[in-house]
């Protein structure tokens, strides 16, 4: 079953463009119900895992853009506060204590911006050129975010393990 | 320059963006530098590190949840269908319909509400009379000339009633 097959999948990547639970669990419902809304558009001849990871990814980046315009105006406080939050928690420092759940917990407490555009380039493998199209946003942007992003983690993680990674 | 500066050529140094004289200054900070120097080096292992991080598992409620949405979706297909009933007008095959109707309509509604529309009817309505009364005149005319002719009718006919009467005697 395709539930079966792929939640897993989608579920993490909703999971890393979020950086919420709850949050990615509605995404990867709608993402879900939109493939069986979209079944019919699937050609046959086409790799379905290809086609579905994209359909997924498009959806994500879409929420992303969405969001974006949504809350532009937001009070960065906000975000910081939230992000301390989600890397201070007792249960995320426990899950911290492993090197990957640190990895994951310090891209999680990026703020949208930059971790939209560090898993599109780290996790998916997109080129700055195609985020900046696929995000509207210039190439500088998309370049200085990626160094940013990359920047913040390599902080946390200094800073958690004393450049023991 | 100083580390903050450095930090941001961090990407296009591992990415081989940076020219000679470039890469010269920042591999000299560098080797000054340790907090950089591990930084970057932090920063070189994330690609590989993201790429391994180990997936999590979805929780059962929202695997039971997702159990749960082809039955959605075919409800919310029935739904579509049922509203492409609604959206039947909105097949361009009706388009020159809805467009002659529309130009009907806006020509009525100048007919009817609008001042210059009002002088179009009233002398439409002139035209209109003027041509019942022409109607009429012929229709009068007609039955005139139909009256006569009965006449001419009447009198031929007695001419030869006549006639017959003579040589019959």
């Amino acid at each position: 079953m395709l539930v079966d097959l792929y939640a897993k999948r989608i579920y993490n990547l909703a999971y890393q463009f979020s950086g919420t639970p709850q949050e990615a669990e509605d995404l990867v419902q709608d993402i879900f119900l939109k493939l069986y809304n979209s079944l019919g558009k699937y050609d046959a001849e086409k790799d379905f895992s290809a086609w579905f990871l994209t359909l997924a990814r498009n959806y994500l980046i879409d929420e992303y853009r969405h969001r974006r315009q949504e809350k532009s105006l937001r009070d960065d406080f906000d975000e910081l506060a939230f992000s301390a939050a989600a890397t201070d928690s007792p249960e995320n420092q426990y899950l911290a204590s492993e090197r990957s759940e640190l990895i994951r917990q310090a891209l999680l407490a990026l703020s949208p911006e930059l971790r939209t555009v560090l898993i599109l380039r780290e996790i998916e493998g997109f080129s700055y050129e195609e985020i900046a199209e696929k995000l509207s946003l210039p190439l500088g942007t998309v370049k200085s975010r990626v160094n940013r992003g990359r920047l913040q983690i390599a902080e946390v993680i200094l800073k958690k393990t004393g450049g023991k990674l | 320059m100083n580390c903050l500066e450095y930090r941001d050529l961090f990407s296009a140094y591992l990415e081989g963006e940076l020219s000679l004289e470039q890469k010269q200054k920042f591999e000299a900070h560098l080797e000054s530098c340790p907090e950089c120097a591990r930084l970057l080096e932090i920063a070189a292992e994330l690609n590989k590190e993201l790429q391994q991080m180990p997936e999590i598992e979805p929780s059962t409620e929202l695997m039971t949840r997702l159990y749960q949405i082809p039955q959605m979706a075919g409800s919310s297909q029935k739904k579509q269908k049922a509203a492409l009933g609604w959206k039947f007008w909105l097949n361009p095959n009706w388009q020159p319909v809805l467009a002659t109707l529309t130009v009907f309509l806006v020509v009525m509604s100048f007919v009817f509400f609008t001042t210059p529309g009002k002088s179009v009817q009233k002398s439409v309505a002139l035209e209109l009379h003027r041509g019942y009364s022409q109607a009429q005149k012929i229709m009068v005319r007609t039955g005139f000339i139909k009256d006569k002719l009965d006449g001419y009718r009447q009198n031929i006919l007695a001419s030869l009633e006549a006639k017959n009467m003579v040589k019959s005697e």
